[in-house]
């Protein structure tokens, strides 16, 4: 695997993954420009499309898998089973084709929505089930930087309004309607330049941590579940089961 | 020809390289029998966590087994059905990647139906029509092979899985998830003492098993007869 340090990133062709959500998004980076995105509805048929599209993405840019100089990778925390999906696939292409890889928090994603002219502190919340919230404050510089000021982090909801204080939240949610985020709906918001945290703010968050920070190999991207898993088990049912 | 094959159906981790028909180059397993323990049984969510962890380094311990490149790998085979499905996803979308990648082509095979496939690895080319035995886990069956991919299963457990009933009269004697091993190991230790357990279907005309009535017997067996008397396993 090639040291991050080797390469220009702006001159260099990428591809985005985020599979976190039941939305697919995808974008392709030919010579260091945007040239293709994709962001739909994919839900339970994420795994059986998302080659069709990014075989799509990267023929209509005229390029192949093997052409891929680097990619990022949404690393969650988001749906368990779709953030698996797509770091199966960037951990695998970062394998064979030797390219780097960068894993970006999804709450890191949502706040690249919004528009760099405002500055100022905020706290980004997502909702994925029930009324649990992801949390994390980020700062939006005057140079236009943004700055991850602490780690994302899981709480109810009704447990994360004294965490946020007056700051104005960048907020998605995916339950459709789930009680007691009432207080979170009516928090000031963020000015948003895109409306949706698609594979383009994936690629504009990747690319400062692909800068040079050394000679090092990047380390091996890891997914963000911040959930530990069901304390359901499985045991074999007849010959309904599995093999040993 | 080098072929890739990657199995993650249950709680194994599994990646071969296979040279020819019959030359493995490689076979590496990553067991996670451990990390369940604690729970008595498998946990999918952390199956499918585990296999995502492990599945990288090993095809990378794999071709170097092997002293093989990735533009070396002619095919990739991948288990697709028969398991935990978040576990077999794992397995199936690095399999994909790969194909995509390296351009190969990838072929989709049962787990079940690669059970038999150890003894063409053992034995060589079988002369059709074969009968397999495939007693793993929470499968029993018995299946007649008239060619290759060209199979009938003709008979299977009508209720427990034979692997399940052992695990259950393991369970019976104190011993953890997965306690079919210590029964194996019990049985070539001890001989066979002077007792009778049912083995029902055996003069019935289909080819059918039944296992929970020998599950039932050793429960009224365990009542009947002082633990002392059992042979320890
Ligand atoms: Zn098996």
């Amino acid at each position: 695997m090639s040291g991050a340090g080797r390469l220009d990133p702006l001159r260099r062709h990428a591809l985005a993954i985020d599979t976190t959500s039941d939305y697919l998004s995808l974008a392709v980076l030919r010579e260091g420009r945007p040239v293709a995105s994709h962001y739909a509805l994919c839900g339970t048929r994420m795994a059986r499309t998302i080659f069709t599209r990014i075989d799509e993405l990267l023929a209509g840019a005229g390029l192949t898998p093997r052409d891929l100089q680097w990619a990022a990778v949404a690393r969650g925390p988001g749906s368990f089973t779709g953030t698996r999906i797509g770091l199966s696939i960037a951990l695998t292409l970062s394998q064979v084709t030797g390219a780097p890889l960068i894993g970006v928090d999804t709450l890191r994603l949502l706040a690249e929505q919004t528009d760099p002219a405002w500055s100022g502190r905020f706290t980004v919340l997502l909702n994925c089930a029930r009324t649990e919230v992801y949390h994390a404050p980020y700062r939006r510089h005057a140079d236009g930087r943004l700055e991850a000021l602490a780690p994302v982090a899981l709480a109810d909801a009704a447990t994360v309004l004294p965490l946020i204080g007056g700051d104005p939240v960048v907020l998605r949610r995916f339950d459709p309607a789930p009680a007691g985020l009432e207080a979170l709906e009516a928090l000031p918001r963020v000015p948003l330049l895109r409306d949706f945290p698609d594979g383009l703010c994936l690629l504009r968050a990747a690319l400062p941590l692909l800068e040079p920070s050394g000679a090092g190999p990047l380390p091996r991207v890891e997914p963000l579940y911040l959930k530990s898993e069901a304390f359901r088990t499985w045991r074999p049912r007849g010959n309904a089961g599995t093999g040993h | 020809m080098l072929g890739l094959a990657i199995d993650t159906t249950f709680d194994d981790t599994s990646v071969a390289l296979l040279r020819g028909k019959r030359d493995v180059v490689a076979n590496l397993t990553l067991s996670q029998f451990a990390e369940h323990a604690e729970f008595g049984g498998i946990v999918p969510e952390r199956a499918s966590r585990k296999h995502l962890e492990a599945i990288h380094p090993l095809l990378a311990r794999a071709l170097a087994q092997a002293q093989a490149e990735w533009a070396d790998i002619d095919y990739i085979a991948v288990s697709n059905l028969a398991g935990l499905l978040g576990s077999i996803l794992v397995g199936m979308t690095v399999a994909k990647t790969l194909a995509y990648v390296l351009r190969r082509p990838l072929i989709g095979i049962n787990h079940i139906e690669a059970h038999p496939y150890a003894n063409f690895l053992e034995h060589g080319e079988l002369p059709f029509p074969l009968l397999h035995l495939v007693a793993a886990g929470g499968h029993t069956v018995l299946i007649r092979q008239d060619a290759h991919f060209r199979w009938e299963i003709v008979g299977r457990s009508v209720d427990d899985a034979a692997g399940e009933c052992v695990d259950k009269v393991a369970k019976l004697f104190g011993h953890p998830f997965p306690g079919g091993p210590v029964v194996d190991r019990a049985a070539l230790e001890h001989a066979p003492g002077p007792y009778e357990f049912p083995r029902p279907l055996l003069h019935d005309p289909g080819l059918d098993f039944s296992f929970s009535g020998l599950k039932t017997a050793l429960v009224y067996f365990l009542r009947d007869h002082p633990r002392e008397t059992v042979a320890e396993g």
